[in-house]
């Protein structure tokens, strides 16, 4: 009940900011066709049985050559490249997701801890990061990478590869989760609420978790909005330096990888319709953020109740 | 009522652990009555606060307590680790901070801090726990009180949460209530009206208050009894009508003579020659001696011990009332040596 009526809030304050608005819908569309659509497609482009080679280059429909059957045209296997962008955009979407969740949950964690016990325990933590902060985030992803192929030795099937590139992007991020974190942590504990919450006999944990996390989880939902972006750029760009996923488990990277071979042949439309999908993705989740961390700050909101 | 003490504290040195160690309190002496309202009084830096957070275990490193005890019911509460402490705060003791802009939690609405606060500690159900919520912001006085809960601190001008932070610091039912300078950072009217509020809770609840403050008109309406501390140092304590009308202390005098009367003319102000020393360059013996005009070798040399009955007791070795002028002898003789 409590729930439903702080939902309509949100909608009701939603709909004084347009751009938010739009960004919404454009996301919940993509969710949508992403992890419904895979389901009613009846010809999957991945499934070798039904490549027809002898549709490969065809251009968009509205190109001299092009087919009805093929809106946006195909690729040089002779996919549909809208289905086979449906089907990528779900791979791009779980790893973004999963790897900013990863990447949010660890980083956060790291940061509680090291904020609010200080001493030996935070200068360990902090020394880690900034080791991992010398190198780009792009690197400790392949780095990880590397790391667990070679572990797990051999050609790896779609799902682990899908599983390592999650973990390695995800684990790449925790860092600028920690950094801000502990530094709001450091702020907000000196604050009475905090030592109020103490004299009220509240735990630790419960301080950390019910009292200084909701306090400083504006930013942290800023870097999760950027990172969801960031995340699946990067595995578009593991991707496309063929240590990401196999091209047989598509996503918007493996798409546009394959797509930029043919850039200067003339095809260029392989690589054109996944690299704008990405970029409308991004940008609807980067407004929709921003929007959300007006919102989740109560100073900011204005008077609706 | 007379003899049921609820709180003792002997020999409470609160210091930072450095070589050689700073002693930012230096062996205090109190004990507070069950049902009492006691005020300490004394300088910003005085430790005065530093006492509050002591009893309250809520002392930061490099802070600590490095010598003496302090019980509550009989109990000793200093040692206690961090987990038995979480039971003793919020049902046992309560606390009342300087500032209403900050000891609220911006994000949490009030409803939701007052009743996760009354559940935790009088295992209340939901529904229960939001009734007492009520009741409560009701006995603060809050108009419209169910209104009130689904609010953010932020919407509430700073004497309206005071009173949610009172509500919030006795809604557990606490035996003992820490009011650290509660109204200082409240304008005047609102001051009146958030201690009349305090005196009129304090009587309904029978629950005992330590007020801190360095507002000696605060503690002449208030308190039942009142401790001067100056240095670390507790250096008068006794009954507030004792305190106020014969102070023996020149410090705590000098302290009466700064209070302003709007009804007598002054051309200026009166002021104690000089500042309170930091705990690290303490001088020797009476830590008041180099601003006090009553100073002998003695005074030089050894610390006064806390002395006389159970209404005032005094730490000087000069103590007695004052004629009006010595303050005015000391500034003359200074500024001859200038």
């Amino acid at each position: 009940m409590r729930v439903m009526k702080r939902q309509r809030g949100m909608l009701k304050e939603l709909r004084r900011c347009p751009s938010a608005t739009v960004a919404l819908m454009v996301i919940v569309a993509l969710v949508l066709v992403a992890f419904i659509g895979p389901l009613l497609i009846s010809d999957n482009p991945f499934d070798l049985i039904n490549l027809d080679l002898m549709a490969a280059y065809t251009p968009p429909i509205w190109l001299d050559g092009g087919d009805p059957s093929w809106p946006l045209g195909t690729d040089d296997q002779g996919r549909n490249m809208v289905t086979a962008m449906i089907f990528g955009l779900r791979t791009s979407l779980l790893i973004g997701l999963v790897a900013v969740l990863i990447g949010m949950v660890f980083g956060v964690g790291m940061g509680l801890i090291s904020g609010y016990t200080g001493g030996t325990v935070d200068a360990v933590i902090m020394r880690i990061a900034d080791v991992q902060l010398a190198y780009p985030a792009l690197l400790i992803a392949m780095i990880i990478d590397g790391v667990a192929r070679s572990i797990k030795g051999g050609a790896l099937d779609g799902k682990t590869a899908v599983t390592i590139v999650i973990l390695s992007i995800g684990l790449s991020f925790w860092v600028q989760y920690a950094r801000t974190v502990r530094s709001s942590v450091m702020i907000e504990r000196n604050l009475e609420y905090v030592q109020a919450a103490r004299v009220t006999g509240l735990n630790s944990r419960q301080i950390l978790l019910r009292h200084i996390l909701p306090n400083i989880f504006g930013p942290v939902f800023v870097i999760a909005t950027i990172n969801l972006a960031i995340a699946i750029i990067t595995e578009a760009t593991l991707s496309f330096l063929g240590v990401g996923i196999p091209l047989t488990q598509p996503s918007l990277g493996t798409l546009i990888r394959n797509g930029n071979t043919y850039l200067n042949s003339g095809e260029w439309w392989i690589a054109v319709w996944p690299c704008l999908l990405l970029v409308v993705l991004v940008v609807a989740v980067n407004v929709f953020g921003d929007w959300m961390r007006d919102y989740m700050n109560p100073k900011l909101r204005r008077g609706v109740r | 009522m007379m003899n049921d003490t609820i709180l003792t504290i002997k020999n409470l040195h609160v210091s930072i652990s450095v070589d050689p160690p700073i002693h930012a309190l230096e062996g205090i002496d109190l004990t507070v009555q069950r049902g009492e309202i006691l005020g300490l009084i004394g300088e910003s830096g005085a430790g005065k606060s530093l006492i509050g957070s002591a009893i309250a275990n809520l002392l930061v490193s490099p802070l600590q307590i490095s010598q003496g005890s302090i019980e509550l019911d009989s109990q000793r509460i200093d040692t206690l680790t961090e987990r038995q402490m979480e039971r003793v705060r919020g049902t046992r003791i309560g606390m009342i901070f300087q500032d209403p802009m900050t000891s609220l939690n911006p994000v949490l609405t009030v409803g939701h801090q007052l009743t996760e606060t009354i559940r935790t500690h009088l295992k209340l159900g939901r529904v229960e726990g939001r009734a007492r919520a009520v009741e409560w912001l009701k006995r603060v006085g809050l108009p419209a009180p169910e209104d009130m809960l689904s609010r953010y601190p932020h919407e509430f001008s700073g004497g309206m949460r005071q009173r949610i932070v009172i509500a919030l610091a006795l809604c557990a039912e606490p035996d003992l209530v820490i009011a650290d300078e509660p109204t200082t950072a409240l304008d005047v009217s609102v001051q009146a009206q958030i201690l009349s509020l305090l005196r009129e809770l304090h009587r309904e609840t029978g629950v005992t208050v330590i007020l801190i403050t360095h507002d000696m008109g605060v503690l002449a309406q208030m308190a039942d009894r009142v401790a001067v501390i100056y240095s670390g140092h507790v250096v008068e304590l006794g009954r507030t009508s004792e305190i106020v009308e014969h102070s023996q202390h020149p410090y705590t005098i000098g302290l009466m003579r700064s209070i302003v009367d709007i009804d007598t003319p002054v051309a200026t102000l009166f002021q104690i020659e000089g500042s309170m020393p930091r705990p690290s360059d303490r001088p020797s013996g009476c830590a008041f001696h180099p601003r006090c005009h009553r100073m002998t070798q003695r005074c030089h040399n050894d610390v006064p011990a806390l002395e006389g009955n159970t209404l005032h007791r005094t730490a000087c070795w000069h103590p007695g009332q004052t004629s009006g002028t010595e303050g005015a002898l000391k500034i003359e003789a200074k500024d001859a040596a200038c």
